[in-house]
Order: C-alpha cells, then structure tokens, then sequence
C-alpha cells in the first residue's frame, strides 16, 4: 500500500544536503523528495508548484469539475508525502505522481457519482460579457468534457494521461502497469469512442 | 472515409505509422479534401483534451496540501480495538439476521446449515472520541462506523464483506478497507467464535442523504471486491453459498 515504510535495507540513501544556494525551484523532483524525506518541507513544497498545474489539468479532465479536481489533486499530494519513505530517485518522479492522481481521481469518481452532478461547474454567466472566440472555445471545451465524462474509467485515464498530461505511452504503460500495446488500444478505442460522441452528440 | 483511415489518421498524429505508411497517407491527404478535413478535425479534438483550463492556473494547491498533511494524524479510518471493552455495555443491541425474499441481496445454492442461523455482525458508531453506541436508524456523514461479528454454528463461515449501498447504488467498503482503485482486495478472514468478536477499524464515509444499507456477507470462499460489486451491480446481489445480513438506515 502506497504509504507504507520499506524495510530500512531497501531505501535508497539520503544523498542531498540542503545547500541554501541552490533555489529548491532549480532543484531536479528526486532532489526535492529527498530533501523532502530529509525534513525540509519547503521542498516538498517547491514539488506541489511544480507539478500542480499538470495535477489538476488531468483531475478535472477526468472528473468534470474544478471543485472536484482540487480536491483529487490534493489527496494526490498528500499520498505522494506518505510515499517519501520509500521513494527511490530514479527521476520518474512524474509516472509516480500522476499514478497517484489516476487512483485518486478513480477513488474520487466512485465516492462522489452524486454530487458530481452537482458539483460541475456553472455556465457562462453571460456571453455578451466575453469575447465571442473565448466562448466558443469554453463550448467546444464542456462538450470534448461531456465527452470524456461518458468513457469507462479504463479508456478515460489513458486518454487523460496520454493529453491532460502529455504522457508518452510508455510512460502510461508504467504509470498503469499495463503493456503498450493496452496503452495502444485503450487510446484509440477512446479516441473513437470520444468520436462517436461528439459526432452523434452529448447523449 | 472507411474506419481504418480513422485509426490511420490518429497513428498518424502520434507518429505511430512507418515512414513508408506515414507518406502514403500524406499522399492521400494531399489528394482527399475530405481526408484532411477529418484529420484537421482529430488534431482540434487532441488540441481541445490537451488545452488547459485556464480557471485551474489560479489554484495554489500548497496551503490546502498542508492542511491535509496537519490533518492525517487523525485518519479517518484508525483502529479501535481499545475502545471494544466499552461494547459490553452497548452489547443489548440484538443481531440482525438475514432478510426475507424481498429484500435484494441474498444467498442462493445453499442448503440450510445451520451457520446462517448464527453469523452476524453488530454496528456501532462512534462520534470522535465518544463510547460506542449501537447504530439505530440514523446514521450521520460524520460517524464512523465499527463492527463485531459472531460465526456460531457447526459450519461457520471463513470471509467476510461488509460494505454500504447508498440511494444511487454508490458502494461504500468497510471490510475489506479499498483505498487503492488499482488494487482489488479480498474478503477478510473469519474464524469461528462465541460472539461479539471486534473488527479492527473505525471506518467513516461521506455519505450521500438518504436510505443507506450496510450488507453484512458471510462467506465460504473469499471474495474480492471487484467480483462483489459486478455482483451488486448485475446479479442483484446474489452471492453464492452466502449468508447476507442487512441493515437499513437513513443518512440525513
């Protein structure tokens, strides 16, 4: 279970010390972990800027809603600090955390099928009131999520990952523990699916 | 444009094609006004799942992240075992047994052995650092919620899933704990006792208002929750060589 401590044989040795020279934003992730691990929190904060922005793109794209998002992406945070333990720096950093993202999301989806309904965001409040381009793209962009709401959760986190996270497939594949070739047809399976949707309109 | 040019279209914008196939196809397009419109129309719908919500660049997750860190020293699922001796006093509370042929959720293929007339489990809820008290007819969204079970009988069973249904069908596990969505545990092991005999945690859910069923399963052979929620979910609930117990309560 994520968040368990590993045998104490099995972790990886602290080797960076803080040195006050190097800002923690020019920091590599397995640096800032480590120093993390280390007890210096200000790092494992330099970690949640870094990556929040990407986060948070993916939760809502695979759960609809900003409220909603915030929240998955902060439980992925804090499941990412139980994990220090026993994290090994292998610069993957990035596989591991939107692994995380994914499950909570996923944890996220199955606890909240009620209120997500009434936790999507609200409309426009008024079109006059904005540029007709940067309404349209906010319409294009509800309905590719109406879209994407409707996947199976399987076909949505590669999907997401794949876009909303601009992972490479194999990438995925580790993020998931499943091959490429799963990777492979779970995107275009998804692809077509969002298609046949957008094409046949938000049902 | 046949489907295999739709799959072509997308390998071809991940640069999964050949160099050969990727020329072909570059060909076509050249020839196809159709073809390039569709592949236009894959690249803007790749453009629309990768572009960022501006709303969310506003969001500083770093406070809130905090916050919950300086929170999970009370986790909301923690063990409870010390507080079993204060069951004695809540323990008037009667079993409850297996519900009749309305009800749903219920064994099948199995004969009566007997067990099923002996296995069941007690709920109590405790509200933060309050004694236990037996779960009546209410239970809040800020209750956690602990279990005794009793396996009598000359064929007491080996497993059990304890798990709450909400009003739209959302599953909510105590026993086996789920907290991983890759993950798929199993039933918990049960061993045969004389009664009352406390499960580890105190488990709480944030759950939706309106009627809740907790389902008790008393199993001969474990499952895992996967398999019990497909059972939920498109067998009516009907666990094999099972013994279900129920309870009803309204979340407000």
């Amino acid at each position: 279970m994520v968040g368990d401590v590993a045998p104490s044989a099995s972790k990886p040795r602290l080797v960076v010390v803080e040195d006050r020279d190097v800002p923690y934003g020019d920091r590599s992730d397995d640096d800032l972990m480590l120093l993390a691990r280390g007890g210096v929190e200000e790092a494992f904060d330099a970690l949640v800027r870094r990556h929040q922005g990407r986060v948070l793109q993916i939760a809502k794209k695979f759960l609809g809603s900003n409220a909603l998002a915030e929240d998955a992406a902060q439980d992925a945070f804090v499941e990412l600090y139980r994990y220090l333990p026993r994290y090994r720096p292998d610069g993957k950093l990035r596989v591991l955390l939107y692994r995380i993202t994914i499950n909570r999301c996923r944890m996220s989806a199955r606890t909240t099928r009620r209120s997500r309904l009434v936790l999507t965001d609200p409309p426009e409040r008024s079109v006059e009131a904005v540029a007709e381009d940067r309404v349209l793209r906010r319409e294009k962009q509800r309905e590719v999520q109406r879209a994407v709401d409707q996947l199976t959760p399987t076909l949505r986190s590669v999907v997401t990952l794949r876009y909303a996270g601009d992972m490479t497939q194999p990438e995925i594949a580790e993020a998931l523990d499943i091959p490429v070739g799963t990777v492979k047809s779970r995107l275009f399976h998804g692809m077509k699916k969002l298609r046949a949707l957008l094409e046949g309109g938000d049902k | 444009m046949s489907p295999r040019h739709e799959d072509d279209l997308l390998r071809y914008l991940e640069e999964d094609l050949s160099v050969a196939e990727a020329k072909a196809l570059e060909a076509e397009l050249a020839e196809s006004p159709d073809l390039a419109e569709r592949l236009a129309e894959e690249r803007a719908l790749i453009e629309a799942l990768a572009e960022p919500d501006d709303e969310l660049a506003e969001i500083d997750l770093v406070a809130g992240v905090r916050e919950r860190l300086d929170r999970r020293e009370a986790p909301r699922r923690s063990r409870w075992l010390a507080a079993a001796g204060a069951l004695a006093v809540a323990a008037s509370v009667a079993l409850v047994f297996a519900p009749g042929e309305d009800d749903g959720f219920r064994a099948k293929g199995v004969a009566s052995t007997g067990a099923e007339k002996w296995a069941g489990v007690k709920a109590f809820v405790v509200h933060g650092d309050a004694t236990p008290r037996p779960l009546s007819a209410e239970l809040s969204s800020d209750d956690s919620v602990v279990f005794t079970y009793t396996n009598l009988g000359d064929s007491p069973y080996s497993h059990l899933m304890i798990f709450g249904v909400d009003e739209a069908g959302g599953v909510h596990w105590y026993y086996p704990a789920w907290n991983d969505a890759a993950a798929n545990p199993s039933a918990v092991q049960i061993r045969p006792n004389s009664g009352d005999v406390p499960l580890p945690d105190r488990v709480a859910h944030d759950l939706p208002s309106g009627r809740y069923v907790i389902n008790a399963v008393f199993l001969r052979a474990p499952k895992t929750v996967r398999e019990a929620e497909a059972l939920i979910q498109y067998d009516g609930g009907r666990f094999a060589e099972a013994h279900v117990q129920r309870i009803e309560v309204k979340v407000p």
